[in-house]
C-alpha cells in the first residue's frame, strides 16, 4: 500500500516526483486555513487559488482523440474547491466515485487521496498522479507520451471523471448561474460516478441507482472511453442537475419536455467549453471571435459521435431546425436541437454585436475612435465576454421555469424575463436578439418583426407585462421559512394561482439564491416556490381522433399541473411560469363566465342595465388557462397514443421492463392507473426511431 | 423438374431450413443451408429433415448423402436443428460454417471476447434476476444453443470423418469446389477474413502486440473483457453497501445492451453464398446486417455492417441482378440494405444501390423476373418482423408476388393488397386448406 499521511512525508513515495508544489502559494497555518475555508463563499477565485483553497486538476478538455491531434486541446488543469474531507475514489462531498466494472465483476481499485499533500496517489504503482507536461514543452512525444499514459491508466479515468462533474457542479452553483447549491433530484446527496460500467455505446444518467454510468465502446484494444470525453461527461451531468433542481421534467408528458432534458445536457457542454480558455483561444485563433462557422463549441461529443454515430458531431448546435420542422418528431434528440440551436444563435449575436460596438481598431484605422480608448475590446476579450454573459443568459432562467411538463416556448419566455430581471436597461438591445431569434425558430408564431413592437398576440408578451394584484400577500420572509408556510400562501391564493379547490396541493421545492448580475453586482436574493398537483386523465380510445392506446385503453394517467413562483426578499412577485390544468373553474361557474362574457359583447348597455356582473380580468384569465390546460390534456393524449402506436411503450408486466427488445417508456399498471416512467438511457437513440424500431437480433 | 435447380424453402417458423438441389455434370448436387427456428421445439425441424431426405440420393453404406450442409452463423433460428438422431443417417460431404464458429480464429480474438463478456454478463444478471426477468435472460442465454454448436463442430464433423471447414472470403477457391462442372461456382462473399478489423472495429494482433508492453487497461482484449473467474467483488469504501448492491444491480443491465451488440456481430459473421449455375444467380446471405453510415461506406476502426463490407470489396459481386434472394433476417430492416428515408438534401440512401443492384426495378412496361422469399412468422415479441415497407418495396422488384396476403390491420402488417414477396407464414391462405400451413415453398430455375 502507498503511504499516506505523515508516513508520506518520511518515507517518499516511488516512481516520479511530486508534480506539483505543496500547498497554497503563500504559507498558512491550520487555523488560518480553517478561518479562510469558513469564508470560502466570501472570497473571490482568485484569493481561493492563491491560499490553497482550490486545487488544479488535469483532465482531458474534449476528449482522447483531440487531444492526441490537437496539443493545444489536449489535458488541462482545471481549478476545483479543495473541501475538507476529501477521499479514495475520489470522493468529495457531493461525489463518489466508484469503479465497478459489470462485465468483469470487479472493483478496479480507486485511487487514493493525500490528505496532508492534497494529491492523488495510484495504488498499485505508488506513484502520486501525474500533472501534463508544461506548455513550454516544445517536444511532441513528451506531450503525446503522456496523453497515451493517462489515457491508458485508469486512475487518470477516475480522477478525470470526477473532476468534469465536481467542475460542472460548482459551475451551475456558481453566482453567476443558479447561485445557490443545487439538490441532486433522489434521496441522496452524493451522485455515484462508475467510470467503466462495462461495454457498450453508452454513457447515462440513472435515478435510480443514484449513479452516472460511463460505457466503452469500439475497438476493445484501445477503447473509446467515455468517461474521458469532456462534453459526454458535461451533458450526462447536465442530465443529473436538472433531475435535482427540476425532478418532475423526468416524468412523461411530452416530446418537449423530454428534449429540454437533452438540450440541458447538450448547453451543459457548450457552456462549460465556452468557458475553458484554452478551447476558447483555439476558437478565437480560427475564427477571430466570429462564432458563426462551425467550431469547437459546436462539436459535441465528438469522439463519442463518431464512434457510435458514424459521423462527425453527435449533434451540432449550429443548426436550423424550428418547432415547425420538427413538429412531427418524437425525437427528444431532435427537437432539443431547436433550443440548442437558438441559445447558439444567440451566443453568436450577442457576440458580435458586442464585438461591433467595442472593437479595438488599427491604430491607423480612420475609424478609430481615440475617446473611448476603454471601450475597445479584442476578439479574445470579447468571446470571453459573450461567454461570461451567455453563462447568465442561459442558467440564471432555470429557476424561473414551470415545475412540470416545461414546453420550449417556457423556457425562452423564462430567458426573456431573467433577462429582463437582470438587464432592465438593455442599452445594447440583446433582447431584440432573443426576441428575434426566437420568433425565427417558430417558438411564437405571431409574425413579430425584429425593431417593431409585440404583436398583441406574441406568445413572450407575458414575459413584459405582469400583474399580481389578486394575490392575497403574505410575509414574504414567513413564507420562506417553510414548505407548510409555503402551503399556506398558496392556499390563501388559489383563484389567482388557478390551484382547484379540491386538489391537495403539493410545495414541490422551496428555496432562494444569490446570484451576481451582468457586472457581478449582487443581485436581490430571489425566492423560489414551485408547487404542483396532478389531474386524473382517462386514456379512452378514440378512433375518429385518433387515439389508440392499444393494451393501456381505458386506464388513467395524470396530467401534470403547477407552477414556480419568483419573489425578491421584499416580497415582489418577479416571475411566474404555469401549466396549468383543467378543473380550477366548475362547470356551472365556467358556464356563467361565458354567459356573461356573451351578454356584455353582445349588448353592455342591456348587460349593464340588467346588472349582469362584468367578467373581471381574473375570471378571464382563469378562462385563458383553462383553454391552456385542456389542451394541454388534448396534448397529453396525442402523445401518449403516438408513442404507444409507435411502439415505443413497453408493459413492465407482459413484456418485462428488462425485455431485450427494451422500449424507452416503461408502463406500469397499479389498479387500473397506468405510470409511464422513461427509461434510464439505457439505449440513448430508442426515441429517436422516428420509424419502427429494429433493436432485436437473434 | 429433372435437370432444373431446385430451391426449397421450408416454413420453419420463424427461421431457416433451406434445401437446394443443383444439378452438375453427372449427378444432383445436394445442399442444405440452415435448420432452425426461434420459437417452438425441434420436431418441426426433424420432420423437414425426414422430408428432404427423401430428394436425396442413398449411398453405397444406405445413408442419405448430402453433399453440402452450410450453416449461417450460429443462432437458433438457423441452427437448433441439428440435432444427432435427425442426422444419424445422412452422410455428410463437406461442411461449411461461419467462423464464428471457430474458437480458435486469430482474426476474431475481439468477437470472441465480446461474446464472452456477453454471455458472462447475462449470466450474471441471471444470477440476481427473478421472474419474469429471468426468464428472458435465460432465453437469451439460450440464444446460441450450445450443443448446436458441439454437434456442428465436433460431432457431426467426426460422425462423418470430415472436418468442418469454417468459410470466409479467404478460404481458397479450390476448398470450395464441390462441382464437377467447373462453370458452376459457389463463392463466399462473406464474411471477410480478417473479422476484428471489418465488423469489430479492432486491428489486430499488431495492435495487440503493440499494446502488450503497456500494462493496465490496454494490455489486451482480456484486460476490457477478462473473466473474473471466482474472484469475489470486494465492496467500495466510498459508499453504503445498501447502495452498492442497487448500483450493481442496475449496472448489470447493460447485460442487455451487451448481448444486444454482441448479437449484431453474430449476424455480421453469416456466410453469404452466391450460387451461380448456368447464367442463374442465386444469393444466401444469412442474417448479415447493413449499417447507416452517411455514403454506406465502410469505416475503420468501426464495427461494420456486413453488407457494407461486400458492397466494398465484392462489388463485381454484388453488381449484377439476381435471379434468387433469401430475405435475410426474416425481413427484418436491418438486413436488406434499402431504407426509405431519405438524406437530409432529399436524395435516397446511398446504401439502397445494392438493392438497385441486386433488384433492380423492372422498366416500365417490363416485368420482374427475379424471385425472393422471406422465411418469416410474425410474432407478438417481435412485431416488425418482417417490416412492412421493406415487403413492399421488394414486391415492386421481384416476379413472385402476393397482393392476396391479408394480414391483421395494425401499423407493423403490410397494407391488404399489396404486392410483397412470398412469405412461409402467409401462403397458406392462398391454398385450399388455410388453416393447415405450407410445408415449404419451392422454386426451380432452369
Amino acid at each position: 500500500m502507498p503511504k499516506k499521511s505523515k508516513k508520506t512525508k518520511e518515507n517518499e513515495l516511488e516512481g516520479p516526483q511530486k508534480p506539483w508544489k505543496t500547498g497554497s502559494a503563500i504559507e498558512l497555518t491550520k487555523p488560518t486555513k480553517k478561518g479562510l475555508y469558513q469564508v470560502y463563499s466570501l472570497l473571490d477565485k482568485q484569493t481561493c487559488q492563491k491560499v490553497g483553497l482550490m486545487m488544479e486538476i488535469p483532465v482531458f478538455i474534449k476528449d482522447p482523440l483531440v487531444a492526441l491531434e490537437n496539443p493545444q486541446l489536449g489535458v488541462q488543469e482545471i481549478w476545483l474547491r479543495l473541501e475538507n474531507g476529501m477521499g479514495d475514489g475520489p470522493t468529495s462531498s457531493r461525489v463518489a466515485v466508484v469503479d465497478f466494472n459489470a462485465d468483469t465483476q470487479t472493483l478496479n481499485e480507486p485511487v487514493m487521496w493525500d490528505e496532508d499533500e492534497f494529491w492523488f496517489i495510484s495504488p498499485e504503482k505508488k506513484e502520486w498522479l501525474q500533472k501534463p507536461p508544461s506548455k513550454r514543452i516544445k517536444r511532441l512525444e513528451v506531450y503525446r507520451d503522456f496523453i497515451e499514459k493517462a489515457i491508458r491508466d485508469p486512475h487518470f479515468h477516475q480522477v478525470n471523471v470526477w473532476a468534469v462533474v465536481q467542475r460542472v457542479l460548482e459551475f451551475y452553483e456558481a453566482p453567476q448561474a443558479l447561485g445557490r447549491p443545487v439538490p441532486w433530484g433522489f434521496d441522496g446527496n452524493r451522485l455515484i460516478i462508475v467510470p467503466h460500467a462495462g461495454y457498450g455505446e453508452n454513457a447515462f444518467y440513472d435515478h435510480d441507482s443514484k449513479s452516472l454510468q460511463f460505457y466503452y465502446c469500439g475497438d476493445l484494444e484501445k477503447p473509446v472511453y467515455t468517461c474521458l470525453s469532456h462534453d459526454v461527461i458535461a451533458h450526462e451531468t447536465g442530465h443529473a442537475i436538472l433531475d435535482g433542481i427540476r425532478p418532475m421534467y423526468n416524468r412523461l408528458s411530452s416530446v418537449q419536455t423530454a428534449a429540454f432534458h437533452e438540450f440541458i445536457g447538450d448547453l451543459t457542454a457548450i457552456l462549460l467549453a465556452l468557458h475553458n480558455r484554452d478551447i476558447r483561444e483555439a476558437v478565437n485563433k480560427s475564427t477571430q471571435g466570429i462564432l458563426s462557422e462551425s467550431n469547437l463549441f459546436a462539436e459535441l461529443a465528438r469522439q463519442f459521435g463518431k464512434e457510435v454515430e458514424g459521423r462527425e458531431y453527435l449533434r451540432t448546435a449550429l443548426n436550423d431546425y424550428t418547432m415547425q420542422s420538427v413538429q412531427n418528431s418524437l425525437s427528444p434528440h431532435l427537437v432539443s436541437q431547436v433550443l440548442t440551436g437558438a441559445m447558439f444563435d444567440i451566443l453568436i449575436r450577442i457576440a458580435a454585436r458586442h464585438l461591433e460596438k467595442n472593437a479595438a481598431e488599427p491604430p491607423d484605422s480612420e475609424e478609430a475612435v481615440p475617446n473611448e480608448p476603454s471601450r475597445q475590446v479584442s476578439p479574445a476579450q470579447s468571446l470571453w465576454w459573450a461567454a461570461d454573459r451567455f453563462r447568465r443568459v442561459a442558467l440564471g432562467p432555470l429557476d424561473l421555469c414551470p415545475p412540470c411538463d416545461i414546453q420550449l416556448l417556457d423556457y425562452a419566455r423564462a430567458v426573456l424575463r431573467n433577462d429582463i430581471l437582470t438587464n432592465p436597461i438593455d442599452r445594447q438591445g440583446y433582447r431584440e436578439i432573443m426576441l428575434d431569434v426566437f420568433h425565427k425558430r417558430g417558438l411564437c408564431t405571431c409574425g413579430y418583426e425584429a425593431g417593431r413592437n409585440l404583436p398583441d398576440n406574441c406568445e413572450f408578451e407575458e414575459a413584459f407585462l405582469w400583474d399580481d394584484s389578486d394575490f392575497v400577500y403574505h410575509d414574504i420572509g414567513s413564507v420562506s421559512r417553510s414548505r407548510t408556510a409555503a402551503y399556506y400562501f398558496l392556499n390563501d391564493n388559489r383563484k389567482p394561482l388557478r390551484i382547484p379547490h379540491h386538489q391537495d396541493v403539493r410545495v414541490v421545492d422551496l428555496y432562494d439564491n444569490n446570484k451576481y448580475g451582468i457586472g457581478n453586482d449582487r443581485l436581490p436574493r430571489e425566492l423560489v416556490l414551485e408547487y404542483a398537483w396532478q389531474e386524473e386523465v382517462v386514456l379512452t380510445n378514440d378512433l375518429e381522433n385518433n387515439l389508440d392506446f392499444g393494451d393501456w385503453n381505458g386506464k388513467t394517467y395524470n396530467l401534470d399541473c403547477g407552477g414556480a413562483l419568483v419573489y425578491d426578499d421584499r416580497g415582489n412577485l418577479l416571475s411566474w411560469s404555469r401549466r396549468p390544468g383543467t378543473e380550477h373553474i366548475p362547470d356551472a361557474r365556467e358556464q356563467s363566465i361565458l354567459e356573461r362574457i356573451k351578454a356584455w359583447k353582445d349588448n353592455p348597455q342591456q348587460a349593464d342595465s340588467l346588472k349582469i356582473k362584468k367578467p373581471t380580468k381574473l375570471e378571464l384569465a382563469e378562462l385563458h388557462d383553462l383553454e391552456i390546460g385542456r389542451q394541454r390534456k388534448k396534448d397529453l393524449l396525442n402523445y401518449l397514443s403516438t408513442m404507444i402506436r409507435r411502439n415505443l411503450v413497453g408493459s413492465a408486466l407482459t413484456e418485462n421492463r428488462f425485455s431485450e427488445e427494451l422500449r424507452p417508456v416503461i408502463a406500469t399498471d397499479t389498479d387500473g392507473a397506468v405510470n409511464f416512467e422513461i427509461a434510464s438511457h439505457l439505449r440513448m437513440n430508442d426515441f429517436d426511431v422516428e420509424e419502427e424500431g429494429w433493436p432485436v437480433n437473434y | 423438374m429433372a435437370g432444373q435447380l431446385l430451391v426449397r424453402v421450408y416454413n420453419v417458423g420463424l427461421g431457416d431450413c433451406i434445401y437446394l438441389r443443383v444439378p452438375d455434370k453427372n449427378r444432383d448436387v445436394h445442399i442444405l443451408i440452415d435448420c432452425g427456428n426461434k420459437f417452438g421445439g425441434t420436431d418441426l425441424l426433424g420432420e423437414c429433415i425426414s422430408h428432404l431426405k427423401e430428394e436425396l440420393d442413398e449411398t453405397e453404406t444406405n445413408k442419405k448423402r448430402l453433399d453440402l450442409l452450410v450453416v449461417s452463423h450460429p443462432h437458433e433460428d438457423h441452427h437448433k436443428g441439428f440435432e444427432a438422431e435427425f442426422f444419424e443417417d445422412i452422410r455428410i460431404g463437406n461442411l461449411w460454417l461461419s467462423p464464428a464458429y471457430d474458437r480458435q480464429n486469430p482474426n476474431a480474438k475481439g468477437f470472441y471476447a465480446l461474446q464472452n463478456a456477453a454471455r458472462r454478463a447475462l449470466t450474471n444478471l441471471s444470477a440476481v434476476a427473478f421472474g419474469d426477468l429471468k426468464e428472458e435472460v435465460e432465453e437469451l442465454l439460450s440464444l446460441s444453443k450450445d450443443e448446436a454448436i458441439d454437434m456442428l463442430c465436433n460431432i457431426l464433423p467426426e460422425a462423418n470423418g470430415i472436418q468442418p471447414r469454417y468459410v470466409s472470403t479467404g478460404t481458397p477457391p479450390e476448398q470450395l469446389q464441390i462441382f464437377e462442372d467447373p462453370t458452376i461456382k459457389l463463392s463466399i462473399l462473406g464474411p471477410m477474413e480478417d473479422i476484428d478489423s471489418y465488423y469489430f472495429g479492432g486491428e489486430g494482433l499488431q495492435v495487440t502486440n503493440r499494446l502488450n508492453a503497456s500494462a493496465e487497461l490496454s494490455d489486451g482484449y482480456d484486460s476490457i473483457l477478462g473473466d473474473p473467474g471466482s474472484v469475489e467483488v470486494k465492496l467500495p469504501r466510498n459508499i453504503s453497501t445498501q447502495d452498492f448492491k442497487n448500483l450493481r444491480s442496475r449496472v448489470h443491465m447493460n447485460a442487455l445492451a451487451l448481448a444486444e451488440i454482441a448479437g449484431h456481430a453474430v449476424n455480421n459473421l453469416s456466410v453469404i453464398l452466391l450460387l451461380e449455375w448456368h447464367g442463374r444467380r442465386l444469393l444466401f446471405p444469412g442474417d448479415a446486417e447493413w449499417h447507416e453510415t452517411r455514403n454506406g461506406e465502410v469505416k475503420k476502426g468501426r464495427a461494420n455492417g456486413s453488407w457494407n463490407v461486400m458492397w466494398q470489396e465484392r462489388r463485381a459481386d454484388l453488381s449484377r441482378p439476381l435471379d434468387f434472394l433469401k430475405i435475410g433476417h426474416h425481413g427484418s430492416e436491418n438486413a436488406t440494405p434499402w431504407t426509405s428515408k431519405k438524406l437530409r438534401s432529399g436524395k435516397v440512401h446511398p446504401i439502397n444501390q445494392i438493392l438497385d443492384a441486386l433488384l433492380p426495378l423492372p422498366q416500365p412496361g417490363q416485368l420482374a423476373s427475379a424471385h425472393a422469399v422471406a422465411s418469416t412468422k410474425r410474432t407478438s415479441r417481435w412485431p416488425s418482423i418482417p417490416n412492412a415497407e421493406l415487403m413492399a418495396e421488394l414486391g415492386r422488384r421481384i416476379a413472385n408476388v402476393r397482393a392476396e396476403y391479408v394480414e391483421p390491420p395494425s401499423r407493423k402488417s403490410v397494407p391488404a393488397n399489396t404486392p410483397q414477396p412470398q412469405r412461409t407464414d402467409l401462403e397458406a391462405q392462398l391454398t385450399d386448406t388455410p388453416e393447415k400451413p405450407v410445408p415449404y415453398l419451392e422454386f426451380f430455375f432452369s
